[in-house]
């Protein structure tokens, strides 16, 4: 059994059904499996919790954590409901925002500072020919005002807290949440149509 | 548990705590709770489902980072540390079940009270093993005699005293908590259990403790469940009324106790 999913972004049907199979046989405490499992996924899912973390043993960190409660709750797993590999980034993505959550509470006084090279890729393109991003997603993105579409960029890539939000753009935290809140909805209402 | 689910029945707040979840603005704490209600409540299961498929094109574009070589060997050495041992059978269980009870506790209470007298410590484990066996045999419990306890701790305090007894039982999932004394806390604040993991070493609640009882069982859930068998220990630890609020133990513990599951007896006899 063979994955490239190193070097391919687009997560074809087939690589979709080998990893629910790998993850099947995890249920089954197969570490062979499991060691492919992470093989496949590894590269990818470290660039998630980089993204998140921007500190690299922190991802590696957050990445090890993933894969534990990957083996542990394995069975939780349900293929008929999310893509394998959107199951395995969710539990990456959870682990590196409480782990950002964590670091700044143990250093509350410190400031994050945010990265404005990272916010520059936050404009979103909805005319782009990025062929691996579905077509409603960008359309329904691309509804929404700047500010709410940004908003919910920085918190979804780069774990970025109702607080970091209101700092960068020197607005109250308040009017952020309304932000993310009318976004949220206008996206649900237009991915829902 | 339905008082806590009817306030996650109206699917306006449903979906902006699945939402919420998703792009990971709710805090710690929050997090922590819906990820639990979830287990429980389809609805909310299904609309974070919705979202996360949804919200996961984002992550294409994300450059891959090549983990580090470290990684592999330590996530496999956790899980060959904690994998389950092959069983034996109950009859021989039972044979030296006491003894090995004293030799354990006997060598815990050496351990942790390394400096005691030597009477008070091996005092401690007799009262220890007292209090197991009459856990195990407590004509009070309601469990029925088939029903097989698999997990035990004695959660103690800073001066070696017996604070509470926790026991599981594996077929109904039950939490039995036999508190043998209770220490003070003031009106605004909470005794609370927590889980600490045995793959990660993070401490999750299992609640709070009632006040003023000395016998609790608690319905365990799924996820609590897989708590208790990957437990390495149980602590207790005062909190601000209504439990921590931050989804983390305070500093100020009550007591604490390894969790040992009887399988480990069973594997020793």
């Amino acid at each position: 059994m063979s994955l490239s999913l190193a070097t391919d972004n687009k997560r074809s049907n087939s690589e979709n059904d080998e990893l629910m199979h790998l993850l099947s046989l995890c249920k089954l405490a197969d570490k062979q499996a499991f060691h492919q499992l992470y093989q496949c996924t590894s590269a990818r899912l470290n660039g998630i919790a980089y993204r998140i973390t921007r500190n690299v043993d922190s991802a590696n960190e957050v990445l090890q954590e993933a894969f534990l409660q990957i083996w542990k709750n394995c069975h939780d797993y349900q293929p008929d409901k999310s893509d394998a590999f959107i199951w395995l980034s969710a539990i990456v993505r959870y682990r590196a925002y409480d782990r950002v959550k964590y670091d700044k509470r143990r250093h509350q006084t410190e400031h994050v500072p945010l990265d404005e090279g990272n916010l520059e890729t936050l404009s979103f393109n909805p005319t782009s020919n990025d062929e691996y991003s579905p077509k409603t997603l960008n359309k329904c993105l691309a509804k929404l005002e700047k500010k709410q579409s940004q908003t919910i960029m920085m918190a979804y890539l780069y774990g970025y807290s109702r607080d970091d939000i209101s700092a960068h753009f020197n607005t109250p935290v308040n009017t952020i949440k309304s932000w993310i809140r009318r976004g949220l909805g206008k996206l649900q209402l237009c991915l829902s149509n | 548990m339905p008082e806590q689910l009817n306030r996650y029945h109206n699917a306006k707040i449903i979906d902006h705590l699945a939402s919420n979840y998703v792009i990971g603005t709710l805090s710690i704490k929050v997090r922590a709770r819906l990820e639990k209600i979830a287990l429980e409540n389809k609805l909310i299961e299904a609309r974070v489902h919705f979202w996360q498929q949804e919200l996961a094109h984002l992550d294409n574009n994300t450059a891959e980072l090549p983990a580090s070589e470290i990684s592999w060997q330590k996530i496999s050495a956790t899980i060959d540390e904690s994998s389950p041992k092959v069983q034996h059978s109950n009859q021989r269980f039972y044979n030296k079940f006491t003894d090995y009870v004293v030799a354990y506790f006997g060598h815990l209470t050496s351990s942790l009270f390394n400096g005691f007298p030597r009477g008070l410590t091996n005092s401690f484990s007799v009262a220890v093993l007292a209090l197991v066996m009459v856990l195990l045999f407590n004509p009070m419990s309601k469990t029925p005699k088939a029903e097989s306890l698999n997990y035990v701790a004695v959660l103690t305090d800073d001066n070696a005293q017996a604070h509470l007894v926790a026991s599981t039982y594996g077929e109904s999932k039950r939490l039995v908590m036999n508190l043998i004394n209770h220490p003070k806390i003031t009106d605004d604040e909470d005794l609370e259990i927590w889980v600490v993991s045995k793959t990660d070493k993070q401490a999750r609640s299992l609640g709070i403790l009632p006040r003023n009882m000395s016998l609790v069982e608690q319905q365990l859930t799924e996820a609590q469940w897989r708590l208790i068998k990957d437990s390495d220990s149980l602590i207790v630890t005062i909190e601000e009324q209504g439990g921590s609020p931050i989804g983390e133990p305070s500093d100020i513990i009550v007591s604490r106790g390894l969790c040992v599951r009887l399988q480990e007896w069973r594997d020793n006899v």
